[in-house]
């Protein structure tokens, strides 16, 4: 229990040492939400449908931009070796670092949503939903996200790769995410959506750091 | 880590790699204190077979039995083909050290050395109170004045002994070390020498590969010939 707090303590303060690795993230968010109203349309009936899918989408690709500094720099300087050797349970190691990223990129990222769905005119009764598949849906995607990471650790042109692998399995995140918003704003029922979108966080949360164990242990021996 | 590791003996040890074998039918026997060189051209597969004695890499062919002080009569099996070794069964570690040391640039030295610490040893002290021990080990590794600062300022040399700082701490029974002299001067050198007797002399068994002859008493030499 207390390695895993150091792996987290450890984990945070890299990432507060170099912010830009976050920041981008979150700023690629929000700049890719305000050239929607710039070009295509700032009109309501443009954006009142679409802000909700819109806002999904970027936090998906921002995601995916975050992707690989989960494991890169781990397996640059030698520290995921030293994971290895340390004999540590190495699928807790891997649930702390995706932690630590989903803390880091996922959360500023559901944080800054409340002021972009204003910009992008989403009726206000919409956000809770909005806001609560976000917070089932983004770990799910750091989760999914740190098994393409781990699989495409020291490869050339991993970023793409990673991308290829992973996003086949984001694509029912997004359905349920934004079929519950979608549901919603038509006033019916859409606690269905949201109980599918906790279930696949369960499932993510069980299984993915064992995948993300064993991927790291292959991509050790590789290199 | 309480138990000691009295021998550690490899048999029939094998690695291809590319469709190339690198080493076949590899025996040898380490005992506690014995410091032993891994010698071999460039290529020759002496960071593999260190990987793979350290748990990174499977093994691909032989095993790996240990017996440990006190018990010598039940030789515990740590690797067998197709498996990766496991240090950690029954409260034996393994202290590695390799090619990229695992020192972060973005933290200082002194961070660096505490959470290797807190990874591989149980130890309940607040760090403050560890932080006494560890600026020794720092100061041990000549990094007295560069204990704060990040790593990233400091020299390949300097980072480097920021890794090998760890030699003054670790309590593991077996130290696996790939190329420790790289990018260290003269007299850091004498001092690693010096660390390693001690160590051995403690009863750990120490293999590292080096492509100089380090100046150490009773040093061994297992050499690994390309096979035909």
């Amino acid at each position: 229990m207390s390695t895993l707090l150091t792996v987290i303590r450890h984990d945070m303060k890299l990432a507060f040492r170099r912010p830009a690795d976050f920041v981008n993230a979150l700023a690629f968010f929000v700049i890719a939400l305000t050239l929607f109203p710039l070009g295509v349309s700032p009109e309501d009936s443009f954006l009142v449908p679409a802000a909700a899918g819109l806002i999904w989408v970027a936090a998906l690709l921002a995601t995916l931009l975050s992707l690989n500094q989960l494991f890169e720099s781990d397996a640059q300087d030698g520290t995921l070796e030293q994971l290895l050797v340390s004999g540590q349970p190495l699928f807790a190691i891997a649930l702390c670092k995706v932690a630590v990223h989903w803390v880091v990129t996922g959360l500023p990222v559901i944080l800054m949503t409340p002021l972009l769905a204003v910009m992008l005119q989403l009726p206000a009764d919409l956000l809770p939903v909005l806001l609560v598949s976000m917070l089932l849906g983004t770990p799910v995607l750091s989760l999914i996200g740190g098994i393409g990471s781990a699989l495409t650790l020291g490869l050339r042109g991993a970023h793409i790769i990673t991308s290829l692998i992973v996003l086949p399995m984001y694509v029912p995140v997004l359905l349920f995410a934004t079929g519950a918003v979608l549901s919603a704003q038509a006033g019916a029922e859409f606690d269905g959506q949201l109980a599918v979108l906790g279930a696949l966080l369960a499932l993510a949360l069980a299984l993915a750091p064992f995948a993300i164990a064993a991927a790291l242990r292959i991509s050790v021996s590789q290199n | 880590m309480s138990a000691k590791v009295s021998l550690l003996s490899a048999q029939g040890l094998g690695c291809e790699r590319n469709d190339r074998l690198l080493y076949s039918g590899l025996d040898f026997e380490l005992k506690a204190g014995e410091i032993c060189q891994l010698r071999g051209a460039n290529g020759a597969g002496k960071t593999t077979l260190l990987k793979s004695l350290a748990g990174l890499t499977p093994l691909q062919a032989g095993r790996v039995v240990v017996s440990l002080v006190g018990a010598e009569a039940v030789p515990m099996q740590l690797g067998v083909e197709g498996s990766t070794m496991n240090w950690s069964q029954s409260g034996l570690g393994c202290c590695f050290i390799g090619h990229r040391s695992g020192v972060k640039s973005l933290l200082t030295p002194l961070e660096n050395l505490l959470f290797w610490y807190r990874l591989n040893h149980h130890d309940s002290r607040a760090d403050s109170a560890l932080a006494e021990e560890l600026r020794a080990a720092l100061g041990w590794a000549g990094l007295e004045q560069s204990i704060d600062t990040q790593c990233a300022y400091l020299s390949a040399g300097q980072q480097r002994r920021a890794g090998l700082a760890r030699l003054a701490l670790t309590q593991a029974s077996v130290c696996i070390l790939d190329e420790p002299f790289t990018a260290i001067d003269a007299d850091g050198v004498v001092l690693l020498e010096r660390r390693l007797e001690a160590l051995a002399a403690e009863g750990r068994i120490i293999l590292l590969t080096s492509h100089h002859v380090p100046d150490i008493a009773n040093l061994r030499q297992i050499e690994l010939r390309q096979s035909a």
